[in-house]
C-alpha cells in the first residue's frame, strides 16, 4: 500500500504518494524542473546537478532525494534558479550549440530542450573542445567527446542495463571522458553494438551512424563548411533564444521527410518492438520506446543495427521459375498458373495428403492462418507444420501435459523480479538477449540468484552464482534428483499441491530411482552442488526456469520439459509472480505460428482436428469439409518423400535445407518432390532446390502482428513499400489460394485476425484496435479484451482446474562408435541469426564476425596440436563439415562447440542424424559426435581481433559520480552559492 | 530431380519494352498532375526569360564550391558583427512604438523646414527673442521637455506574460528568417549529396 505524505510545494500544500523522489512527486504536480542526465529507464544518475532544488533550506539533487512527510520544497526562489544555472552553465562548457547543423536536432535533444526551459541566453562558461579525438572505428555508432556532456547515461545503460560493462566514464582525466574498455578504441573493445548508449544519449555524442550527416536539412554539407556556418552563428547570434527558432523550425521541417514506424523485431522470440526511423528506403535509425511492453529501450546489435538485408541487392524481386539448370525470372501471372496447374494436378491424382505445407515462425499470425486454412480448406490435408518442430514442440508438449497451456507462464518482468532464474540448456545471453539483460540486471544489482546448467560456460554461466555442467543430454536426471530431495526433505509446497495439483502420490513414486547417489553417476554433478540447487529454490521466495534449445533438442526433450514444470508444482512455483516455466522462444513468432494451427493435429487455438465440434465450427466459418485425420509434421513430410507418398510441397519462410538435421538426406528429399514451390525474401538453399520460387516481403514491408515468448500478441505497421515485385506472404498465399477457387478477400490482415479471433478461444478478445500502436495483449483474451500477463493465478486449463504431476523417464542420449570421440554442441551467436542469411548482409556485423567458427577448448587443442586458424573437418556418420578452429575455455574436454552461423561447408546440419525426441519428433541436434581430421595446421583466426569476445570489460556499478564529487575542480553548486566560489564540474 | 541450383536469368526487358513502359508512365503522372504541370511550365518561362535559369543552373552545378565560397566569405569578423547588429537593431526596431512617433516626425519635420528657412534669413538678437517667446517655439521646448523627462524614467520591468508575448514575438520574426536560411542551404545540400556521400565514407572508415 502507497502511503501518502503532506508537502509543501511553493507555499502550498499537497498530499501524494510517499515511494517517489522528489523530482517524480514534482513531475507529477506537473511542476517541471530541468533533468539533463534523468531518464526514466535508467533512474537517478546524479551527474548534471541541474535539478537541484531547495528541499527543507538545503539544496540537493530532487532526482535521487525520496519525498518525505512535511517536506517544504522550493523550485522557484531565484537562488534555486541560479544553482540550476550554474549546473547548466558546466554543460554547455561541455557542448557546443549548433543544432541547426545537428543531426540529434529532432526535438528531443535535452541540452537544446533544457537551454529553452531555463531560458538561458548565454552561457558564463564558453564551450571548449576536449583533447581527443572522435572515434568513427565501430561499424554502427560514433563518439564526439567535444559533444558529450559526461551524463553518464550510456554508462549507466551499459553497466546496469544492458550490463555488457564496456562504458565507463574516466573521471581522474584533466577532460573526463567515456572510454571502452581498458580505453580502447570502439571496435577493439567487448562493446557488442547492442546500441543502448545511442539510445539513451540525451544529445549527439553518441550517435548511431545511420543518422550522421543524413538526419538534417543542413547536416550533409562538408565539415569545414559546415565549420564556417557554427562559427559564423556562434558570432552572429544576440543570444541562444534567437538561435532556438531557427533549429526549432529547421527541426519541424524535418518531420516531413523522415517517417517513423513501429515495427517488431524478428531475430528472436523476446518481442523487442520500436520505432525504425527512415528517409526514403535509408534506414536513419531504430529507436526503442520507453512504452515497449517487453524490452522498454533495449534492444541487442541485430535489432538496433542489423537490417541491411531489407535493402540487400540479393532481395528476391521476381517469381522464378525452373528451367533447366537455371532459374527464370517470371510475372506474377505465369508464375501463379503453373502452381494452380501442378496443385490441381497432384490433388486430382494423388489426393489432398500428397501435399504438403510448411509455414513459418518468421512471418505474421496472420500469414501462419492462412497457410493452414490454404492446406486444410483449400486443399483438404492436415499435413502443415512450422519450424517449432525443430525447437520449441517438446517444451509445449511438456507444459501441455502439466499446466495445460503451451507458453511462458508470466511475463518478462516475473523473470526481471524473480529470487532465482535457474537457466537449463539455453545461451540466453546470445539467444535472448534483451531478456537476458534483465536477469543480468537483477543478479547484478537486486540480489536475484542466479543457477546455470550448460555444456558450455556462456556468459550466464560465467555470471552464476552457480555453474553446472552436467554430462550431454542428462538434465532430467538431475532435476528429478533435486525434485526428489526437496520432497524427502519436508519441503515440498504440501498447500499447493493439496489445493491445486493432481496425480501426487503416483509421481512422488516415480522419483524412487533418482537418488542422490544415481544423479551424481549419470549426470557427472556432484551431491553437494545438487543439494544446493534444492536448498536454494527452498530458500528463495520465487523460482522462475528458463530452458531452450539444450533440454528439447534430445531423444527424451519433452520429458525433460516436463520434468522442469513438475520440479516448479512441487515447490509451488507457479501462478504467483516472479515464478513459473520460460520454455523461451527461439524466433520472432514461435509461438504464434503453434497458436494459428500451424501444426499438423490441431486448429488455431490448439483445438484438436480429431474434434467433432471444433471441426464442426470450423467447416461452418470457412464453409467446406474438414479432413478429421492429423497430418504429417516436418519431420515425417520429409520421410514420406522419400516413401514416395508426398509429391508437392509449399515453403514459405522457412531454410528447411539448412536448418532441419540430416542435412544430405533432407536435400536428396527435396530432390525427388515432382513439385516444390518456395517463397522467401532470397534464394535461400531451399529455394535452390525449388520449382517455383516466389518473392516475399520481409516484415519492414508489411503489416500484420507477432506473438513473442511470454504470448504477448503485437502489431507492425509497414516501413517500407514491398521491393520490387514481391509482395507480403498474406497477399501470396491469397492468391494461391484464389486460383485454386478460394475466393477469399482479405484486405488487409487486420480482417484475418478478425476471423480467426472468432474461432480460437485464446484470443477471442484480439482486436487491432486493441493492439494499436505500442498496446499489446497476452493470451488468453478475454473477448472484452482481458488479457493474462501472468497464467494459472486462480486456476489451470483443465476441467477441475488443477495442475497434473506427470511421471517421466530418463531416455538415454545417441551412443556412438567409440571411433566418434567428440561431442558437437551447437547453437547460436549473438550476432548472427542462424544460418545467417539476413545478418551477413549488414556489412558491419560481417566485419566483426565473417565466418564460422569451431570452439575447441585449450585441452583438446594441447592434445592434438590445434590453434586459431586450424582447418578441421568433423565427420559424424551422417556426414561432414570443414570449418577453422578457435581454441576458447567457453567449451572444456571433448567438447566442441558448432555455431550455426554458416550457410556452406560449416552447416552444423551436415552432421546431425534424423534421430528425434520421441513425443514429438523434434530433432536430437544436441545429440552427434564426430571425429575430427586436421586438414591445415595453421591459417588466420576465424575471428577477427575486432570481434567484442576479445575485449576486455570494466565491469563496476554505474558511472561512479561519486569520483566526480571527488574531483579538486568540482563544487557542489549549491556551496557555490554560498561560498562564491567559481569552479566547473 | 531437382538440383539445387543458383543461376538466375534475370527478366531483361528490350530497350523498346522498357521505353513503351517508362512512357506510360510519365504519361499517367503528366494527366494526373495536368493543372499543376501547367502553372509549373508558366513559372519556369516567367524565370528563362530573365535568364533566372542560368543562374540557378550555375548554383547548382558548382553548389559546393559556391556555398563553401559564400560561407568562407561571410564567416568574418566585420560580416558577423553586420549580422549581429543588423539582428540588434531589428529586435530594437521592433521596440519602438511606430503611431507615438508620427507626431513627433512631423514636429521634426516642421523644425527642418524653419531650419532651411533660418538660413536664409539674418538674424538680430530682438527677432530671435520674440521667436523664443512665440507660443510655437513654447510648444516645441516643453515637447522636448517632456521627451527628455520621459527618457529619464526607468522602464518598469514588462510582467512576466507581456515580456514572454515580446519574446515570441521577436521569435516569429526569426522564425521566418531561418525557415528561409534552411531553405536556401536546402538547396544546396541536395546537389552537394554526392560529395557529402564520400564524406562519410571517408568518416565511417
Amino acid at each position: 500500500m502507497t502511503e501518502y505524505v503532506g508537502i509543501k510545494v511553493n507555499g502550498q500544500n499537497m498530499s501524494i504518494p510517499g515511494d517517489v523522489s522528489v523530482m517524480q512527486a514534482l513531475k507529477e504536480q506537473a511542476i517541471d524542473i530541468p533533468s539533463v542526465c534523468y531518464h526514466p529507464s535508467l533512474g537517478a544518475i546524479e551527474t548534471c546537478d541541474t535539478c537541484l532544488v531547495e528541499v527543507n533550506g538545503e539544496f540537493v539533487r530532487s532526482c535521487s532525494t525520496p519525498i518525505q512527510d512535511g517536506d517544504e520544497i522550493n523550485t522557484a526562489s531565484g537562488e534555486v534558479k541560479r544553482v540550476q544555472n550554474i549546473a547548466m552553465d558546466r554543460i554547455l562548457h561541455n557542448h557546443d550549440l549548433y543544432c541547426t547543423v545537428c543531426d540529434y536536432n529532432n526535438g528531443r535533444c535535452e541540452v537544446h530542450n533544457t537551454v529553452k526551459q531555463m531560458k538561458i541566453e548565454h552561457q558564463s562558461e564558453p564551450f571548449e573542445e576536449k583533447p581527443y579525438e572522435k572515434d568513427f572505428s565501430n561499424p554502427f555508432y560514433r563518439y564526439d567527446p567535444d559533444q558529450c556532456i559526461l551524463c553518464g547515461r550510456c554508462v549507466e545503460a551499459c553497466q546496469d542495463l544492458q550490463v555488457t560493462e564496456t562504458l565507463s566514464i574516466d573521471w581522474s582525466l584533466e577532460r573526463p571522458r567515456v572510454v571502452w574498455d581498458d580505453d580502447r578504441p570502439i571496435n577493439e573493445s567487448s562493446c557488442v553494438s547492442c546500441g543502448h548508449c545511442s539510445t539513451v544519449c540525451p544529445c549527439n555524442a553518441m550517435m548511431e551512424k545511420g543518422m550522421v550527416g543524413e538526419a538534417g536539412f543542413l547536416t550533409g554539407i562538408k565539415q569545414d563548411t559546415l565549420q564556417s556556418m557554427i562559427e559564423l552563428t556562434k558570432n552572429a547570434e544576440t543570444g541562444f533564444s534567437s538561435i532556438m527558432p531557427i533549429s526549432d523550425a529547421e527541426a519541424a521541417m524535418r518531420q516531413t521527410r523522415i517517417k517513423k514506424t513501429k515495427t517488431v523485431c524478428t531475430y528472436c522470440g523476446v518481442g523487442c518492438s520500436f520505432d525504425v526511423w527512415t528517409k526514403d528506403r535509408h534506414i536513419l535509425k531504430v529507436e526503442p520506446q520507453v512504452e515497449a511492453p517487453a524490452n522498454g529501450i533495449s534492444t541487442c546489435v541485430k535489432g538496433k543495427f542489423g537490417w541491411d538485408f531489407v535493402n540487400s541487392e540479393e532481395r528476391l524481386t521476381k517469381p522464378l521459375i525452373r528451367e533447366g539448370d537455371a532459374f527464370r525470372e517470371a510475372e506474377w501471372d505465369e508464375a501463379l498458373s503453373l502452381i494452380e496447374t501442378k496443385f490441381k494436378e497432384a490433388k486430382d491424382t494423388y489426393g489432398p495428403d500428397s501435399m504438403a505445407f510448411i509455414t513459418s515462425s518468421k512471418c505474421t499470425n496472420e500469414e501462419s492462418y492462412l497457410m493452414q486454412k490454404l492446406a486444410r480448406g483449400i486443399i483438404g490435408t492436415n499435413n502443415v507444420d512450422n519450424c517449432s518442430r525443430y525447437c520449441q514442440t517438446p517444451a509445449t508438449v511438456g507444459l501441455f501435459r502439466t499446466v495445460g497451456y503451451g507458453g511462458d507462464s508470466g511475463s518478462i518482468t516475473d523473470i526481471e523480479q524473480a529470487g532465482l532464474v535457474m537457466i537449463v540448456g539455453a545461451n540466453s545471453a546470445e539467444s535472448h538477449p534483451v531478456l537476458a539483460t534483465r536477469v543480468k540486471r537483477s543478479h547484478k544489482l537486486f540480489g536475484q540468484k542466479l543457477i546455470v546448467a550448460d555444456l558450455r560456460k556462456n556468459e550466464m554461466a560465467d555470471r552464476s552464482d552457480l555453474f553446472i555442467q552436467p554430462k550431454a543430454g542428462t538434465d532430467l536426471v538431475w532435476l528429478s534428483a533435486v525434485t526428489k530431495y526437496i520432497v524427502d526433505q519436508g519441503w515440498a509446497d504440501e498447500e499447493f499441491l493439496q489445493k491445486r495439483v493432481n496425480g501426487i502420490d503416483e509421481y512422488i513414486a516415480s522419483l524412487e530411482p533418482y537418488t542422490m547417489e544415481y544423479a551424481e553417476q549419470v549426470t557427472g554433478i556432484s551431491k553437494q552442488d545438487l543439494i544446493t540447487i534444492a536448498e536454494t529454490i527452498h530458500n528463495t521466495k520465487s523460482t522462475c526456469i528458463l530452458w531452450a534449445m539444450g533440454v528439447t533438442q534430445h531423444l527424451g526433450g519433452s520429458d525433460t520439459s516436463t520434468a522442469i514444470s513438475n520440479l516448479l508444482l512441487i515447490t509451488g512455483n507457479y501462478g504467483k509472480p516472479g515464478a513459473g516455466s520460460y520454455p523461451l522462444r527461439g524466433h520472432n513468432n514461435v509461438q504464434g505460428a503453434s497458436d494459428f494451427g500451424s501444426m499438423p493435429d490441431r486448429f488455431p487455438g490448439y483445438q484438436h482436428v480429431t474434434d467433432d465440434a471444433v471441426r464442426a465450427k470450423y467447416e461452418k466459418t470457412w464453409g467446406t469439409k474438414l479432413p478429421a485425420e492429423p497430418g504429417l509434421n516436418n519431420h515425417e513430410m520429409v520421410s514420406g518423400i522419400h516413401a514416395g507418398d508426398v509429391k508437392v510441397m509449399y515453403l514459405k519462410g522457412e531454410d528447411m535445407g539448412l536448418v532441419d538435421s540430416n542435412l544430405n538426406y533432407v536435400h536428396s528429399a527435396f530432390e525427388k518432390l515432382d513439385f516444390f514451390v518456395v517463397q522467401d525474401i532470397f534464394l535461400s538453399k531451399t529455394a535452390q532446390f525449388a520449382d517455383v520460387v516466389l518473392p516475399a516481403s520481409p516484415s519492414f514491408e508489411k503489416e500484420g502482428t507477432f506473438t513473442n515468448t511470454e504470448r504477448r500478441i503485437q502489431r507492425l505497421y509497414q516501413v517500407f513499400e514491398p521491393m520490387g515485385d514481391s509482395k507480403p506472404d498474406w497477399q501470396i498465399i491469397m492468391e494461391v489460394a484464389n486460383r485454386l477457387g478460394a475466393g477469399w478477400e482479405y484486405s488487409h490482415p487486420g480482417e484475418i485476425m478478425a476471423e480467426a479471433a472468432s474461432l480460437m478461444p485464446l484470443y477471442s478478445g484480439v482486436t487491432y484496435e486493441r493492439l494499436e500502436g505500442y498496446n499489446s495483449l497476452q493470451w488468453p483474451v478475454a473477448e472484452d479484451g482481458t488479457d493474462s500477463p501472468l497464467l494459472f493465478k486462480s486456476m489451470f486449463p483443465f476441467p477441475d482446474g488443477k495442475a497434473r504431476l506427470y511421471p517421466v523417464e530418463w531416455t538415454k542420449p545417441l551412443q556412438y562408435e567409440e571411433e566418434y570421440d567428440l561431442h558437437v554442441n551447437n547453437g547460436r551467436l549473438l550476432e548472427h541469426f542462424h544460418e545467417g542469411n539476413m545478418t551477413y548482409k549488414s556489412a558491419g556485423i560481417s566485419s566483426k564476425t565473417p565466418e564460422v567458427f569451431l570452439e575447441v577448448s585449450p585441452e583438446l587443442a594441447a592434445e592434438r596440436g590445434l590453434e586459431d586458424g586450424t582447418l578441421v573437418r568433423l565427420t559424424s556418420p551422417y556426414g561432414s563439415v570443414k570449418v577453422k578452429c578457435l581454441v576458447t575455455d567457453r567449451v572444456k574436454g571433448k567438447e566442441v562447440y558448432l555455431p550455426m552461423n554458416s550457410q556452406g561447408e560449416g552447416a552444423i546440419n551436415y552432421l546431425t542424424s534424423s534421430e528425434a525426441d520421441k513425443d514429438t519428433d523434434t530433432p536430437a541436434y544436441k545429440e552427434i559426435s564426430a571425429k575430427m581430421e586436421i586438414l591445415s595446421g595453421k591459417g588466420e583466426s576465424p575471428l577477427p581481433r575486432i570481434n567484442h569476445r576479445n575485449g576486455n570489460p570494466q565491469p563496476q556499478i554505474g558511472v561512479q559520480v561519486e569520483k566526480k564529487w571527488a574531483r579538486p575542480d568540482y563544487v557542489f553548486p549549491g556551496d557555490l552559492l554560498t561560498k562564491g566560489v567559481s569552479k566547473r564540474g | 530431380m531437382a538440383k539445387a541450383i543458383t543461376k538466375i536469368h534475370h527478366l531483361e526487358l528490350s530497350e523498346e519494352e522498357q521505353r513503351r513502359r517508362d512512357l506510360e508512365e510519365l504519361e499517367t503522372m503528366l494527366v494526373e498532375h495536368k493543372e499543376v504541370i501547367k502553372d509549373f511550365l508558366h513559372m519556369l518561362d516567367k524565370i528563362q526569360s530573365r535568364s533566372g535559369l542560368d543562374v540557378v543552373t550555375g548554383l547548382f552545378d558548382k553548389g559546393d564550391e559556391v556555398l563553401d565560397v559564400l560561407v568562407k566569405a561571410t564567416d568574418k569578423p566585420e560580416v558577423a558583427k553586420i549580422i549581429k547588429n543588423t539582428l540588434l537593431m531589428l529586435g530594437a526596431l521592433g521596440k519602438v512604438n511606430i503611431e507615438d512617433m508620427n507626431p513627433f516626425i512631423e514636429k521634426i519635420n516642421g523644425g527642418l523646414h524653419g531650419a532651411v528657412q533660418s538660413e536664409n534669413k539674418e538674424a538680430s538678437y530682438g527677432s530671435m527673442l520674440r521667436t523664443l517667446a512665440a507660443p510655437e517655439t513654447k510648444k516645441a521646448m516643453a515637447f522636448l521637455l517632456s521627451f527628455l523627462s520621459g527618457m529619464g524614467i526607468e522602464k518598469p520591468k514588462l510582467p512576466a506574460a507581456a515580456a514572454e508575448k515580446e519574446q515570441k514575438s521577436r521569435k516569429n520574426w526569426l522564425l521566418a528568417a531561418g525557415l528561409s536560411l534552411a531553405g536556401a542551404a536546402l538547396l544546396s545540400t541536395q546537389f552537394s549529396k554526392k560529395e557529402s556521400a564520400q564524406y562519410e565514407m571517408m568518416h565511417h572508415q
